[in-house]
């Protein structure tokens, strides 16, 4: 039995498709059992040398090794060097990626015809791999088709859709591509059924639960684009536009455009255009709703003067922390800026609100003394530890089973990672602290391989008062192997490359970005890219994700489709919010935390 | 290309020709993906090996002496870049899977360590010979799987089977394939059950 759950879970291991649980499961599996380690290993083994000698990858190897050397010998010296990347995904981790620049010499006619031949197989790759018909492809991690009565466990391959599949988003964003380029992103903890439209016709989706944001290509006379929910039909005919199933209704908001709104029971419409919302209640009601109000700010910027880190209020570490000093006016930017820029401009940043948000717990001199033991014993965590733990603490959800006690007595925060009870005590499998009162960069390191959990968290008192006044903190799956700078002290990057993101970089939203000019910038949003602006993001680590953004747990967050009342009410509403509408492509890489030099 | 051809190779390039260090990637490609494969903990990791190797041979290529060892030499810088690899992989020891990923790396290094020269060559015709010899529902399932790389997950939707039932028909038919690519002698069809 556990050698054909072994062989299960080493096939989903070889597509990188384990859940957190699963990976548990398999490591203990092979963990407890030499028989089955060394199955595993032999499977892996032979499974790679097979595919090895049997796979073709798309890009040939002398393609990547020409754009490779080319790379090396012409540095983007020029402001307007151009990068293109091109990546397929034929291997478990990896996008084998080609670099084209534009160049001050002339290309010789090998790495030209390279170069040539390239773009046409890549082209053809991707013509054959397309699919005339609509797709589901899966942002995130997981995600299941229902189609008659099999369930299909989707993963980063696109999955044709066929009418009458249920499509169901566990846990991330789910997104849905039609032929002409219309795109469904089903919200985490989503469901709907394709009504019609996966070949021709009018597109018709019905939501049963969670929400969708839609932007939709204008369709044909007669093709809208419909999209019903218990309470009422949305019709569409070219916007962008979120629909929610909620407890009150069905809500729907209009970015751009404009839409039909109408109760499924009958009677006119309503339309509800760009910047509007509308509710069809539960109750039969439908109506336009006044905008949400925006969080006002405690400060202004000018006007904004610390206060000292309490339960209450301020952020903690001294002033000039490399997370509380503002970016200089004109910073000394790294000389891939560019590059990297470029590159986590091509990903959409979400915030980590739910499963890999931090839950803060408060500890004073009443709260019990835990003895907390680390299966992992290093410089970070050396000999159990006594530690002021309150009763009934919980981690969350995600691979890493983390939280964080703010000891007020100490003046310290204790960074717990694998965090498990155990009887009274309490088991982790790695962890640290930082003082409250120093510059907010431990040695060794107490959280992410970048820093301190807390250092750059974005708490929900924040998005209450509408300023962050602080660096934020985010993790990317371009982080650079093999290099690190301050206030990072090691890296967990695995990728090379010059637009890889060193650990530790700090990226900044351009300041001269006037926020007020952008439509639809929600109140969560725009107090996070004013911090930005002002103080920019440290790269803190590798993550799974391409450009995440690390946030407290709010206390009251029931689930992914729950994040809390205050994210809630300023449009951070779901486990993996996308920070759309925050302009990425005007992002710039500091060459220091205090951008005073092109390089460390 | 025999030795003494590709130090012809190597010295064109080294005296100004670099259009033609294509050729040597070519001709080498096989060889240095086979060593490298049979010791690597992913197919990224491979890809990456690989390439690097040749970057590396490229950039030090001033330093080569033709004694007919390119290959050999190509080789050695994918030895050591596998090994700073795998002794990385095999210090992971936090998330699941980097342990999982640490434990292959472990038994990679293992081998590179005890082998001073590889003179390993998979036989791609006889494994091709092998998949051949499969019943065709197997050799559709092998060509999927290790050939298109495709995920379990759609395998398992389009052969209308579980996830569990597939995985264990490919391990069966990964078992069948290493047994009879490393035999010797004609290839006989190869039982291999799948449902």
């Amino acid at each position: 039995m556990n050698e054909a759950r072994l062989d299960e879970l080493l096939e989903a291991y070889l597509d990188q498709d384990l859940t957190p649980e699963e990976a548990g499961e398999l490591r203990d599996l092979v963990e407890e059992n030499a028989a089955l380690r060394e199955r595993f290993v032999g499977e892996v083994r032979w499974h790679l040398r097979l595919g090895d000698r049997l796979h073709v990858p798309a890009i040939p190897l002398t393609a990547r090794v020409a754009a490779m050397l080319e790379a090396d010998e012409h540095e983007p010296r020029t402001a307007d060097a151009v990068a293109a990347r091109i990546a397929t995904r034929s291997s478990r981790r990896h996008k084998i990626s080609v670099r084209l620049r534009r160049r001050r010499m002339p290309m010789t006619p090998w790495w030209m015809a390279i170069a040539a031949g390239l773009l046409v197989c890549v082209g053809l790759f991707w013509t054959l791999q397309g699919d005339a018909s609509a797709v589901a492809t899966v942002r995130g991690e997981r995600g299941v088709i229902e189609r008659a009565g099999v369930t299909v466990r989707l993963s980063a391959q696109a999955q044709p859709l066929n009418e009458g599949d249920v499509v169901a988003a566990d846990g991330v964003e789910l997104l849905l591509r039609y032929h002409d380029g219309t795109t469904v992103e089903l919200s985490a903890g989503g469901r709907l059924t394709v009504i019609g439209g996966t070949r021709q016709g009018a597109k018709r989706l019905e939501l049963e639960q969670g929400g969708l944001l839609a932007r939709v290509a204008k369709q044909r006379a007669g093709e809208a684009l419909v999209v019903a929910t218990p309470q009422a039909n949305a019709t569409v005919l070219g916007t962008t536009f979120r629909v929610r199933v909620e407890s009150l209704g069905t809500r729907l908001v209009v970015d751009e455009g404009r839409i039909a709104f109408a109760k499924r029971s009958g009677g006119a419409p309503i339309e509800v255009a760009g910047g509007r919302s509308a509710l069809a209640g539960i109750d039969g009601s439908l109506a336009l709703v006044e905008p949400p109000a925006r969080a006002v700010a405690a400060n202004t910027a000018k006007a904004w003067t610390p206060e000292p880190f309490s339960p209450t209020g301020g952020r903690p570490f001294t002033d000039d922390s490399p997370y509380n000093l503002a970016i200089p006016a004109k910073p000394v930017l790294d000389r891939d800026s560019a590059a990297m820029a470029a590159r986590l401009a091509t990903q959409t940043a979400v915030l980590a609100l739910f499963k890999h948000a931090l839950p803060l717990y408060d500890a004073d001199a009443n709260t019990p003394v835990r003895r907390v033991t680390s299966v992992r014993r290093d410089r970070q965590w050396p000999a159990d530890q006594p530690v002021r733990v309150p009763d009934g603490v919980r981690p969350n959800s995600g691979s890493n089973r983390a939280l964080v006690v703010l000891d007020w007595n100490a003046r310290r925060a204790f960074e717990l990672y694998r965090f498990a009870w155990d009887g009274d005590g309490i088991r982790i499998e790695g962890g640290g602290s930082v003082p409250f009162d120093g510059n907010g960069v431990p040695i060794p390191a107490s959280g992410y391989a970048g820093g301190s959990y807390l250092a750059g968290l974005l708490r929900v008192r924040e998005i209450a008062q509408g300023r962050i006044p602080h660096a934020l903190a985010f993790g990317t799956s371009f982080a650079r192997k093999g290099m690190w700078r301050h206030p990072a002290q090691q890296t967990d990057g695995k990728l090379t490359g010059p637009d890889t993101i060193p650990v530790g970089a700090r990226i900044q939203l351009d300041p001269a970005l006037d926020l007020d000019a952008i439509p639809g910038l929600t109140p969560g949003e725009r107090t996070i890219a004013v911090a930005l602006q002002t103080y920019g993001a440290y790269c803190v680590g590798a993550s799974g994700e391409p450009f995440l953004f690390f946030c407290e747990l709010a206390p009251d967050a029931v689930d992914g489709a729950d994040t809390g009342a205050v994210y809630t009410a300023n449009g951070l509403a779901n486990e993996r919010t996308a920070l759309r509408h925050i302009p990425f492509t005007s992002l710039r890489v500091l060459g220091t935390w205090d951008g005073r030099a092109a390089a460390p | 290309m025999e030795p003494s051809q590709r130090d012809e190779v190597v010295r064109r390039v080294q005296a100004g020709e670099r259009d033609a260090y294509r050729l040597l990637v070519d001709d080498l490609e096989r060889e240095v993906r086979g060593f490298v494969a049979s010791r690597a903990t992913s197919l990224e990791l491979v890809e990456e090996v690989v390439q690097g190797a040749f970057v590396e041979a490229y950039r030090n290529l001033a330093t080569y002496e033709l004694r007919g060892t390119f290959g050999a030499w190509v080789k050695g810088f994918a030895r050591n870049l596998l090994r700073r690899e795998l002794a990385q992989r095999a210090r992971l020891v936090s998330a699941d899977e980097e342990v999982l990923e640490g434990l292959v790396a472990q038994s990679a290094i293992s081998d590179l360590e005890r082998e001073a020269d590889d003179n390993r060559r998979d036989d791609l015709a006889r494994i091709e010979r092998c998949l051949a010899a499969l019943s065709p529902r197997a050799r559709l399932m092998a060509q999927r799987r290790f050939v298109e790389q495709v995920p379990i997950n759609r395998i398992a939707q389009q052969f209308k089977q579980t996830r569990a039932a597939i995985a264990n028909a490919l391990t069966r038919i990964r078992s069948g394939l290493r047994t009879c690519a490393g035999a010797s002698g004609e290839v006989a069809p190869l039982q291999v059950d799948v449902a």
